[in-house]
């Protein structure tokens, strides 16, 4: 006895420095040694342990061990690589234990030699990579290239939809669970590449499962190497159908949009209120003509500098509108090209409003609606271009209905009083009153001529340069006669090197007209002067026309004066069809006709042409 | 010889049309006296004159459409200003070669026109006027 005591106590310093959780027992179950380890592993704080009972050391412990050590103690070994106990106070403990009995010199169990380690906190973390590998669905396998032989952990055979204890025979078989094709040819690529050059592989394919399903996975695989021959290839397997679905249908969608929105040619932008953060598209940078590698300043200024000037207020009105509630968030505005041409934006703005009512970002597209727009001013032109027709339709309509028609009910009244009268002084009345219908029929259907001619769309091709001092100076002598009648005078002003983009036979109707008003409706008290000037506005030739004449009421006759059958003087021979044939003609040859007049002073008629 | 009415107003610019005009009015012997005025605004100013001397507006006026200064419609415009009292009794017949639809729905709307002749004016459109007016 005294020696094994005392070889007990030599072994005590032993024990205590042993590097592992150790400690030994009497048959009483009380500590005769531990290890420094043993004291640590198990957080015991009691200064000496020697003499004391075990659980009462350890008092948490379950009683169930106790079984254990009991049995020991009949003279039995026992190992255990790791079980679960639910302690009194509600901890889960996982102990690790090999317990060895000592016999004394007699023979008998003298107590236990006891090898224990809490391993916890070990398993807890097992326990979680093997969640962890569940949730993430994720397993591992091996293939040693020597034995050909394979190995699966059990969530490969899940994902593959295999029976559990399925395991590929060959090394061919590996790979039939791919989808063929595509798929499988890049992990028989990837593979014989770690073989041959030990190049690790990571990649999503299909594969089919167990069931005939098609599942996305990715797998990773290295390979091992011993004295430079690969021995081992390894990796994971994950299931990645969950994810790797909706984000290839996100992937398709989004470039179905990307597709979409750069064919409609649509900008998008954002900007955040409260950062002044902007991210602009291409296309938007493209649209506003902004250089998206070459700008400088906050990109709203850039933004605003390319606006066309003219517009710039009013957007910016539509926009402060807008931010305050008011407005549809539509606008549309002029972008200014540096060829000096005009690109029309349609934009669209958003402002998204957070949970406390705050306006934090706003959002918008912007659409090249030049062409629409381009279309919709022809379409304008046309409707203009028509209505005017429409106009001189009913205009020449009136003038049948009405002109034509009352010389030839004059015609047929006359003829027909000319028959029945036999005094031959009312005869010789009624004959001339038939030679004056005849002529006004003359002149009407003459001036009918006239209108269908200035009407005529056909005019571009038939336009000249024509000296304007020279068309004038020919008229003036035409109906030289008139003006001696009238003892008028004509005053010129016109530059000798003007020309004018007209139809020569127009220039001089327009000019006849215009002198014959003016000394047909002279002042009864003074003799006519006529008045005419040009002048150069916009490179374009101005003729003024005035005269000091009757002048006209503006305010009673203003908006008939270019109208058919409106005449203002009491003058016989005022048909009222001149001026509205003169206002045909140089509208028709691109140009336009004013008046101004005044009662007793005169009129003034201001011309415009086009210039080549 | 029983004349239809005292007098008559002919409001016309053509003189071929007052001429024609004149002649079957005396042909039905419709009427004593006719007044004739070149546009409206000659015949609006000669109506208000007679109204101002105390003399009655003529109970007939014939009145063309087409007229330089003031038109037919435009004198019309004027007429109806005319106190009710001194125009009661007056009736306007619309005398035009416009065969323009148009004219003829415009000059419906006003109550003041009793009817509308296409010339030129015959006697049967005479016999008509004689016939509303002996009602």
């Amino acid at each position: 006895m005294g020696s094994f005591f005392s070889q007990i106590k030599v072994n005590e310093s032993l024990i205590r420095d042993a590097p592992i959780p150790v400690a030994t027992l009497n048959s009483e179950c009380e500590f005769l040694s531990s290890s420094r380890m043993f004291l640590k592993e198990h957080g015991i704080t009691i200064e000496n342990i020697i003499d004391k009972n075990f659980f009462d050391v350890l008092p948490s412990f379950p009683p169930a061990f106790k079984e254990i050590l009991d049995r020991c103690l009949l003279g039995n070994s026992c190992q255990n690589e790791g079980k679960k106990y639910l302690l009194q106070d509600g901890r889960n403990v996982w102990l690790k234990w090999k317990i060895n009995p000592w016999t004394k010199e007699d023979g008998s169990v003298g107590g236990l030699v006891i090898v224990l380690e809490n391993i916890t906190d070990h398993k807890n973390i097992d326990e979680l990579v093997k969640e962890a590998q569940e949730v993430a669905r994720t397993g591992g396998w091996q293939l040693n290239l020597l034995t050909y032989k394979a190995q699966w952990t059990k969530m490969v055979n899940i994902i593959h939809e295999m029976p559990l204890d399925y395991v590929p025979q060959t090394f061919d078989e590996c790979f039939v669970h791919f989808k063929e094709g595509r798929h499988r040819d890049l992990i028989l690529k990837a593979t014989h590449e770690a073989i041959e050059n030990g190049t690790p592989w990571d990649e999503e394919v299909i594969m089919i499962t167990g069931t005939g399903k098609e599942l996305w996975i990715r797998t990773k695989g290295r390979a091992e190497f011993v004295d430079g021959k690969c021995v081992r290839i390894y990796g994971i397997c994950q299931d990645i159908d969950p994810y790797k679905r909706p984000q290839l249908a996100y992937r398709e969608a989004a470039e179905k949009l990307k597709s979409a929105i750069s064919a409609s040619n649509v900008g998008t932008w954002e900007y955040d209120l409260n950062t002044g953060h902007t991210i602009w598209d291409d296309i938007n940078f493209e649209l506003h003509d902004i250089d998206k590698e070459n700008y400088t300043g906050s990109l709203y200024r850039n933004w605003k500098k390319s606006l066309h000037p003219d517009d710039i207020k009013r957007v910016h009105n539509e926009v402060v509108s807008y931010y305050n509630g008011n407005g549809s968030g539509v606008l549309e505005y002029r972008v200014l090209l540096p060829n000096n041409s005009v690109r029309n934006i349609k934009a669209s703005v958003t402002i998204l409003t957070g949970p406390k009512n705050n306006k934090f970002r706003a959002l918008g597209i912007c659409q090249d609606i030049t062409n629409e727009k381009n279309t919709e001013i022809k379409l304008k032109k046309f409707a203009e271009i028509t209505g005017e027709q429409n106009n001189s339709l009913t205009n020449f309509a009136h003038m049948v209905s009405h002109d034509l028609r009352s010389h030839s009910t004059n015609l047929s009244v006359l003829t027909s009083l000319i028959e029945d009268e036999k005094d031959p002084e009312e005869r010789k009345q009624i004959l001339e009153m038939l030679k004056s219908a005849t002529n006004s029929l003359n002149s009407t259907v003459y001036n009918l001529n006239e209108v269908v001619q200035s009407t005529d769309t056909n005019i571009q091709s038939k336009l000249t340069q024509i000296n304007i001092l020279k068309a004038i100076t020919t008229v003036q002598n035409n109906i030289g006669t008139l003006f001696q009648e009238k003892k008028g005078i004509c005053m010129l002003d016109v530059d000798p090197d003007y020309s004018v983009h007209v139809v020569p036979a127009y220039l001089d109707s327009v000019l006849l007209n215009l002198f014959t008003n003016s000394l047909k409706y002279c002042a009864t008290t003074r003799s006519p002067i006529i008045k005419i000037c040009t002048t150069l506005i916009d490179k374009k030739v101005q003729l003024t026309f005035e005269d000091n004449g009757k002048g006209i009421d503006m305010a009673k006759f203003g908006k008939n004066i270019f109208g058919m059958n409106k005449t203002f003087h009491r003058n016989k021979d005022a048909r009222g069809v001149g001026l509205y044939i003169t206002k045909n003609q140089i509208e028709a040859m691109g140009g336009t006709i004013t008046v101004t007049s005044e009662v007793n002073v005169g009129t003034k008629f201001t011309i415009n042409f086009q210039t080549i | 010889m029983i004349e239809y009415v005292e007098n008559a107003c002919v409001i016309d610019d053509d003189p071929i049309s007052v001429f024609g005009l004149k002649k079957t009015i005396k042909e039905t012997k419709f009427c004593k006296e006719i007044i004739v005025y070149e546009n409206g605004y000659e015949a609006i100013n000669g109506l208000k004159d007679l109204l101002n001397t105390n003399s009655n507006i003529p109970p007939i006026i014939f009145l063309d459409l087409n007229m330089p200064i003031m038109d037919g419609w435009d004198f019309l415009e004027d007429f109806i200003k005319i106190p009710e009292e001194n125009r009661k009794n007056v009736r306007i017949y619309i005398i035009s070669s416009s065969v323009d639809p148009r004219d003829l729905i415009k000059a419906k709307s006003y109550s003041a026109v009793n009817n509308f002749f296409v010339k030129p004016v015959t006697t049967n459109d005479l016999q008509k006027v004689i016939d509303e007016i002996s009602q």
